[in-house]
């Protein structure tokens, strides 16, 4: 499914801008939500487990269980305590290729 | 690195938090209150980002009561300091916190009220690590304030009053609920809207969940779990079964649905880490099924003037935990000499009165949202606990077979909880595997919490102190 999942008809989000995870431009709205705005546009896999590999999204969303952890704008933080800036850079990072901090 | 002090500072700007910080500034001390999220307001009033413009302004009573408490924070010159997210706590109350923008900080204070609420627990279950399966509460911030669906045809599921609150949002917000699958029986929901008559106001809108939920037709599947989620590519296979009333699997058939997203969650957790890391005294308590601090009435822990307020002091919800808040507040002024003994009695004793009232719906609330114990018996070996470290059942249960009785044993030995979250989201599942086979939850006891309690960029744990500043332990005597 590739419809957009944002609730349509009750807010107006604001100013539209690109953002770029593992290279594909995505549109957002500047302070929207980063996990809620890859969520929504059907990013629904941010990264692989260690050990496993297997694919990890969002999950508790208030920054207690870390599988949002995404390399944005060059540092590590989680998505769903970032919110979205004009030409963010987002990559998807494996714990055990990047040193544990 | 400069260093603030404060006569208290509360972390976690959530109502409860709110209400200690206002009261104790009121009371003419100097307080800041940190929180990690872009806006006050906590989990449950979370506001959508202040870049959202409704276009037909008609606010819902959760974002008037956030805007008037944040209104209050600002009238009574409380200093807020949002997006930081506290990383370690020291004795003496010194607390070290960074920002988004990697930029770190540290504040002391005399008093420190922790108001840092709970997190989800959901017990494991075969493909549950899959995207798209996500927490129901964490389905409640993503509807109301990322204006998000968690998908086009969701199955919600679980236990407690979350599951209609995340079924009528859904359908609110415009989604499909394909079906809501719960623990409990039909008589659950009888017994929440008995306890919602003492609450006229949480009546109304209880009725209201129903009633969406209801007139959309969804199918409710009672005494039933989620056995097993497959992830196909852009859907989910979700098999569900009947339990008995102890929460055993006890057929053998099985209910395949397609959708979307699950929302599944089994109650929440008070977060203690910032308590365990300063030592406080604790307590099982077998109501909620969860570990509690010991604390006086008016919410002060067995550190002197540390504070637990708020569902972190046991779950009974929002408006509980704003009169909690007010104790902690007036008690910590007196505790610091902002007001005289008499005031004191005489303020906390007509705030006990409500907090009793409230306290009773919620906690009625909370008991829905303990799972049954013997859920944990149909976790399978291959069934994921630890999402950071990859850990599975099996590996637990070799531990277990070769002596581990005591959790943080059970961790060295499988790393189980050492990964980045510290171990929050397999804690309980860990613990009731563990208590199965040796009794009870306090022999199993809780993980050491260890700093630093979030991960944290290395730039931000290295200060710049000179080799001076570095505080030498005494050499012990020979």
């Amino acid at each position: 499914m590739s419809q957009d999942l944002r609730e349509q008809h009750k807010y107006d989000r604001g100013k539209s801008v690109k953002i770029y995870f593992n290279d594909e431009e995505l549109i957002a709205y500047e302070g929207e939500n980063l996990a809620a705005a890859l969520y929504s546009s059907n990013k629904k896999t941010l990264r692989y487990s260690s050990k496993l590999k297997m694919p990890r999204g969002i999950y508790c969303l208030i920054g207690s269980c870390q599988e949002c952890i995404l390399l944005i704008n060059g540092k590590k933080a989680l998505a769903c305590l970032t919110r979205i800036t004009e030409n963010m850079t987002i990559e998807s990072i494996d714990l055990n290729d990047n040193p544990r901090v | 690195m400069i260093i603030q002090e404060y006569d208290i500072i509360v972390i976690g700007a959530g109502p409860s938090g709110i209400a200690a910080s206002v009261t104790s500034a009121l009371n003419g001390a100097k307080v800041l209150i940190v929180d990690s999220n872009f806006d006050t307001g906590g989990q449950v009033y979370k506001p959508p980002p202040d870049t959202f413009q409704e276009i037909k302004k008609n606010y819902s009573t959760e974002i008037k009561i956030q805007k008037y408490h944040k209104k209050l924070l600002e009238e009574h010159g409380v200093h807020i300091a949002l997006e930081h997210t506290v990383w370690q706590v020291s004795k003496g109350f010194q607390i070290y916190a960074f920002n988004n923008r990697n930029k770190k900080i540290s504040w002391k204070c005399k008093t420190l009220i922790v108001a840092t609420g709970t997190y989800e627990r959901i017990i494991p279950f075969p493909g549950w690590t899959s995207p798209r399966v996500i927490g129901l509460a964490a389905s409640t911030t993503l509807l109301k304030s990322h204006r998000v669906l968690p998908g086009y045809n969701t199955i919600v599921a679980g236990c407690g009053p979350l599951l209609a609150v995340v079924a009528s949002g859904i359908i609110k917000a415009g989604g499909h609920v394909k079906a809501v699958i719960d623990l409990n029986g039909p008589f659950s929901w009888f017994s929440s809207i008995s306890s919602m008559l003492t609450n006229p106001s949480s009546l109304i809108q209880g009725i209201g969940w129903l009633k969406d939920i209801i007139f959309s037709r969804t199918p409710i599947y009672f005494n039933s779990i989620v056995k097993e989620v497959i992830n196909h590519k852009n859907e989910l296979e979700i098999n569900i079964t009947k339990i008995n009333s102890k929460g055993l699997i006890n057929t053998e058939n099985i209910i395949k649905i397609n959708a979307d997203s699950l929302c599944i969650g089994h109650g929440l957790i008070p977060s203690l880490d910032i308590l365990t890391i300063l030592g406080v005294k604790k307590f099982f308590d077998f109501q909620s099924a969860s570990w509690l601090a010991k604390t006086d009435k008016y919410f002060q822990t067995s550190v002197n003037n540390l504070y637990i307020v708020g569902d972190g002091a046991g779950i009974s919800g929002a408006v509980p935990a704003y009169e909690k808040g007010l104790l902690a507040g007036h008690s910590a002024s007196l505790n610091l000499n902002f007001i005289s003994h008499k005031y004191f009695q005489r303020i906390t004793k007509k705030i006990f009165v409500k907090l009793k009232k409230f306290e009773k719906f919620g906690k009625s609330m909370a008991k829905l949202m303990t799972p049954p114990s013997g859920l944990i018996q149909n976790i399978t070996d291959d069934t994921i606990i630890c999402r950071c470290e990859d850990i599975k059942r099996g590996e637990i249960e070799k531990a277990i077979k070769s002596g581990a009785i005591e959790i943080n044993q059970l961790k060295a030995w499988t790393r189980c909880g050492m990964g980045p979250c510290q171990g929050r989201t397999c804690e309980d599942t860990i613990a009731r595997i563990m208590a199965d086979h040796v009794g009870d939850r306090q022999t199993v006891g809780m993980f050491a919490r260890k700093m630093p309690i979030k991960p944290i960029p290395m730039d931000c744990a290295v200060g710049d102190f000179k080799y001076e500043d570095i505080k030498k332990v005494e050499e012990a005597p020979l």
